[in-house]
């Protein structure tokens, strides 16, 4: 690949960027304990400033830097759904964030699954959601690691391949977990967010400006020579029109599914006070203007002089190919590469500590003291990276559909469950039992054979359906009202904490 | 903070902010967005309207987020 940018330069902020990254990332990680217990408890007096980063680091990762242009650039329109669903994404989390805190001090919860076994007194409950989350995560982490590859074959103008790539960033990301915990905790993510915040916007004006002469010079043209791309539902990957059906049901799902997220949602039970979970929501849809820049990138790469190899990389290709400073491309790189590694760790800490602690312990009921449980810990991280990587070097599609389709699809059905337990008196825990694998079965099926679906929709939403539906009748064929440890639980869910 | 006293206790401000969001996602996916907010001109502030449309919704929902805890979480 010919590079209008020194490679070596680049390599070498990327070098430099990283290893101040661990640094600052690894410091704070040596202060607090490296027990399960250590990690949530440092994590106990979160505040807004952190909060809001940290839920920010959701929308910072591969998946909106490669995958947010990438998707514009080859199906226009079809990316506003990005934008769309996060308008809204965070907003259940304002009513639900809260209730779960109040469980979490009054239970000690600390995964997500815990919290729901716990109300129905069903460890089978954790189990299958230990299962759920690891269909889900596996293809979220699989994208970060094909960012983590693009953007070091970027740099690299093509010498280290794509896998080899990844492989080496995820090993480095494997031992520094194995090792002291994630990196993208607390100050890295604020230092990291507003970094990319600001180059974001100054590449995603930057871009236009140099190649057509401004924002309004880049879409007027584009107006002319491709409309298609700049109305919704926007094309599909091979560049047929996209459907109404696809596009809406995708908002849907990605709304419902979004606050469902386990790594997210146990925020709930690590910020300091229930107003910062709330103000973390207010403040959500303001990330969602920072993802207007990042679409404006692939904007200005549709009519550029060269392709690159697959609309992922295109982010990576204008860089390479325009006359920018190399610290500049070098810093961007190198940024993009730890959104991807601070989205990554915490993804794999939080899978494998729910294997472990929702699947082993509390399904199968095995004892672990705490050393046994940490090596267990450890080793489901290692397999759990396996596991992502091979799906990362043999999926071949787009970074965006390997979230909508294959992640989202899988977590929603945590939402019928998250809002029985926290709300519905009548809800039982054979109903939420029996929506969850009724609605995970449905997706996996229609997934496999789009035939079965009448219509043409995402796949988790037939299985949210089913699943919502499953959950009711189950639960209203149930003869009697719960426990009173239930009544309880549902109390101390309702009652509001002492703000202080 | 003084919660169960004055706004929180009124109603309708969670009335208001379900309503808002139904009006929100109609208007963010088909058909009330493809009629109303599909289409490439006139141009906003450089953007294509289509495009505009949906980053004004944020905006917009930004603002009645920051009302609706202003109303019910009251001031220190």
């Amino acid at each position: 690949m010919e590079s209008a940018t020194s490679p070596a330069i680049v390599v070498a902020v990327v070098v430099v960027y990283l290893i101040a990254n661990l640094v600052v990332g690894i410091l704070p990680g040596r202060r607090v304990s490296g027990s399960a217990t250590g990690f949530v408890a440092g994590d106990r007096s979160l505040g807004l400033l952190v909060m809001y980063f940290i839920t920010g680091a959701t929308i910072f990762s591969a998946f909106a830097f490669l995958g947010g242009p990438g998707r514009v650039y080859s199906r226009g329109a079809a990316a506003f759904y990005i934008l769309a669903y996060g308008v809204l994404g965070f907003l259940p989390f304002y009513f639900t964030g809260p209730r779960a805190a109040r469980l979490g001090r009054r239970y000690g919860f600390v995964t997500q699954a815990e919290m729901v076994a716990r109300r129905f007194r069903l460890p089978a409950i954790a189990g299958v959601m230990a299962a759920i989350s690891l269909i889900a995560f596996v293809p979220y982490l699989a994208l970060q690691i094909q960012g983590a590859g693009l953007v070091v074959a970027a740099v690299t103008g093509g010498r280290v391949p794509n896998w080899l790539g990844g492989l080496v960033v995820y090993a480095v990301v494997c031992a520094y977990v194995l090792n002291s915990g994630v990196l993208g905790a607390g100050w890295t993510n604020v230092f990291q967010g507003l970094f990319m915040m600001v180059l974001a916007w100054v590449l995603g004006l930057y871009l236009p400006w140099h190649l057509y002469g401004g924002v309004g010079a880049m879409f007027r043209r584009l107006a002319e020579e491709r409309p298609e791309l700049l109305t919704a539902p926007g094309l599909t990957g091979s560049g047929a029109p996209w459907t109404w059906g696809q596009y809406t049901s995708s908002v849907f799902v990605s709304i419902v599914g979004f606050s469902c997220w386990p790594h997210l949602f146990m925020k709930a039970f690590t910020a300091k006070r229930e107003r910062t979970l709330r103000q973390t929501v207010v403040l959500y849809p303001t990330f969602q203007i920072f993802l207007i820049p990042i679409l404006l990138i692939g904007f200005s790469g549709v009519l550029f002089e060269s392709a690159p190899a697959t609309p992922n990389e295109i982010l990576p290709h204008l860089l390479m190919h325009l006359d920018l400073s190399p610290v500049v491309v070098g810093l961007f790189c190198a940024g993009a590469l730890a959104a991807s590694m601070s989205s990554g760790d915490t993804m794999a800490h939080a899978t494998a500590s729910i294997v472990v602690r929702d699947g082993l312990v509390c399904a199968l009921g095995r004892r672990l003291d705490p050393v046994a449980e940490r090596r267990a810990i450890r080793i489901a991280l290692v397999l759990v990276l396996i596991a992502s990587y091979a799906v990362a070097v043999t999926y071949e599609g787009s970074i965006v559909d390997l979230l909508l389709y294959y992640a989202y699809g899988p977590v929603v059905q945590f939402a019928p469950a998250l809002l029985a337990t926290l709300f519905w008196r009548r809800a039982t825990g054979r109903g939420v039992l029996a929506g969850m694998i009724v609605g995970i079965l449905v997706y996996l099926a229609v997934l496999l054979w789009k035939s079965l679906a009448v219509g043409d929709l995402h796949p988790g939403f037939y299985a949210l359906a089913a699943n919502a539906a499953v959950l009711v009748l189950v639960s209203l064929a149930a003869p009697a009202v719960g426990s009173e440890a239930e009544a309880e639980y549902l109390q101390v869910a309702r009652t509001p904490g002492r703000e202080g | 903070m003084e919660r169960g006293t004055g706004a929180a206790r009124r109603r309708w401000p969670h009335v208001a902010l379900a309503g808002y969001a139904v009006v929100c996602f109609l208007a963010l996916v088909w058909p009330v967005y493809d009629l109303l907010g599909n289409r490439i001109e006139p141009f906003v502030l450089g953007l294509p309207f289509s495009f505009a449309w949906v980053a004004g919704w944020a905006l917009l929902t930004f603002a009645v987020l920051v009302g609706y805890y202003l109303l019910c979480e009251g001031r220190d």
